[in-house]
């Protein structure tokens, strides 16, 4: 993968979680219907997140190495917040089994988290790649 | 040669493997980064480190509380289900197995599952070898705030058992630094109030019982800065700058699912030694002194004359009979105000309690409830390793004294700031 391209992807990926954790959060603060949840911890995690991955653009563009960095670990919070989620929707969906909740709706507990982690899934393989490369080598 | 401090021969140390390194080491191409370098200029940066930080602990106690709640409903199902078993609650004997045993031990030990998780995450955490550079990024405002960096271990240890990290605090070199550490430790949050904090906010928070409950955490790390600040700046033996902090960061490791899965069995083992002798202690002494005089009701048995006895100190902050009685007992062991609960109402399952507590309580005495719980006084074997290891008294006694004006003083905040933007 070429650093100019990874800026892009970088850039397009921060710029989304900024966008959503906005949402997340000023969403508390307002009535309207909407599939975003109201969280505002959840939100300002994905501002976090969105800070993150957008830190490490511009060095990204210059065809600078460090900027890796912030694609690295933004890619790792993204994972963690995205499987949180998914683990979230499994205790939801054990929570309907068990009887102790009336409807189990799939569709509202997909979060914007596990979209992102869906869309940082490629730069967290190629990653995943790189680590064995690096350990094996 | 002369003595020199640890700085200047850790500084020469390293200048010595330096030079070692250089002339045995083949250097690597320039803007060649390993995994480990591209890691921690991210983790350890001035800016992003103690937000990444925040998000990640954030993240921690979501998983604790909401992962684990189904498994918490099986298991409370299981002990209705066994409390069921000899009928009624109409003689003393069955009282013992339905009230005592199943209904206030049962309720406390359905809290394994979120202390499981919890620790399940850290260890991840720890293993991967991020708690470390956690550390290393709160050091620089642990200094300002008159706290020695090497404090933030036993800190973090604080979230497991105030116990061991008390006794951990003995690797602080300097008695001043030392001191402080162990006085604002217990105002961390350990394992035993994660229980009390599961229960209110459960009760009250719905969807954000887990963000309430990171709050706690957050509120314990705040308070236990702000009075090591005062400490350093107001007590004369403990005035002075904190001596400077060196660590060496291991290396990051993908955790191995052995390793955690032991970290986690290894708290769930010290969960239940205390579930079978302390815990279960509590529950023998909680009933018997909620149900005798047999037939008498709950406000007229020994456990309600007790409670009206204390219940003026804490009525002002918005606390019943019941609350005073669990947060007397729970002097004996955190997990205890749970259990009393689930005794004193004398409901079975966490949604009848939750209800039962919401019927006790507003939404401000709530959170109040919790932030009291967290300030007011750590175990009783907590207080013991604190005489022992400061070897005092009077740091002891100062110790239960200041947590009592805390717990008061801002509970009492969070009553008189919740009513007046609920308008009550």
């Amino acid at each position: 993968m070429n650093l100019r391209g990874m800026g892009v992807y970088a850039l397009l990926i921060g710029a989304l979680c900024v966008v959503f954790g906005l949402l997340e959060a000023v969403l508390v603060f307002m009535e309207c219907e909407i599939w975003i949840p109201r969280d505002l911890f959840g939100g300002l995690a994905l501002i976090v997140i969105g800070a993150v991955y957008l830190s490490g653009v511009r060095e990204l563009l210059e065809e600078k190495n460090e900027g890796i960095s912030f694609l690295l670990v933004g890619s790792i919070l993204i994972g963690v917040f995205g499987i949180l989620h998914i683990l979230m929707i499994g205790a939801d969906w054990l929570m309907y089994l068990l009887g102790e909740v009336d409807e189990f709706p799939v569709v509202n507990a997909l979060r914007p988290e596990i979209l992102l982690f869906v869309a940082a899934l490629p730069v967290i393989v190629y990653f995943i790649r790189g680590v064995e490369l690096q350990s094996s080598g | 040669m002369g003595e020199i401090d640890a700085d200047t021969f850790a500084d020469r140390r390293y200048r010595t493997i330096e030079e070692i390194l250089k002339a045995s080491l083949r250097v690597r191409g320039r803007g060649e980064l390993t995994i480990s370098d591209m890691l921690d200029r991210v983790f350890l940066n001035r800016v992003l480190g103690i937000p990444i930080f925040l998000i990640l602990m954030w993240a921690t106690f979501q998983f604790a509380f909401a992962v684990s709640e189904p498994f918490m409903v099986m298991l409370e199902r299981a002990f209705g289900w066994l409390g069921g078993l000899f009928g009624e609650a109409e003689t003393p004997l069955v009282s013992f197995w339905s009230d005592g045993i199943c209904g206030g031990l049962g309720f406390v030990m359905v809290f394994i599952f979120p202390i499981m998780f919890l620790f399940l995450a850290l260890a991840i955490l720890e293993d991967s070898g991020y708690l470390p550079r956690a550390a290393f990024v709160m050091d620089r405002l642990m200094y300002r705030c008159g706290l020695h960096g090497r404090s933030f271990i036993p800190l973090l240890m604080g979230f497991g058992c105030n116990l061991p990290a008390i006794m951990a605090t003995r690797t602080i070199g300097d008695e001043r630094d030392r001191l402080i550490t162990i006085l604002v430790n217990p105002l961390i949050s350990c394992s035993a109030r994660l229980p009390v904090y599961v229960l209110i906010a459960g009760a009250f928070f719905g969807a954000h019982a887990g963000t309430a409950i990171f709050l706690m955490y957050v509120l314990g790390i705040v308070l236990a800065i702000m009075m090591a600040l005062l400490f350093r700046r107001v007590i004369p033996g403990l005035k002075g700058r904190p001596s400077p902090f060196l660590m060496e960061l291991p290396p990051y490791r993908r955790p191995t699912g052995r390793s955690i899965l032991l970290h986690m069995w290894s708290r769930a083992v010290v969960f239940l030694r205390k579930a079978g002798t302390i815990l279960l202690g509590g529950a023998i002494i909680l009933w018997f002194m909620s149900s005798f005089p047999w037939g008498a009701d709950l406000g007229s048995s020994y456990a309600g004359m007790l409670g009206h006895l204390i219940e003026p100190i804490v009525r002002p902050l918005g606390f019943d009979w019941m609350g005073a009685v669990a947060l007397f007992f729970g002097f004996l062991a955190k997990e205890i105000v749970v259990e009393t609960f689930g005794i004193l109402y004398g409901v079975g399952g966490e949604d009848e309690i939750m209800a039962a507590v919401a019927g006790h309580m507003t939404p401000v005495t709530g959170l109040a409830f919790m932030v009291f719980t967290l300030i007011y006084l750590p175990c009783l074997a907590t207080l013991g390793t604190v005489r022992a290891e400061t070897g005092s008294w009077k740091w002891t006694g100062f110790m239960v004294l200041y947590q009592l004006l805390l717990a008061y003083t801002v509970a009492g905040i969070v009553v008189i700031t919740g009513n007046l933007v609920m308008g009550v």
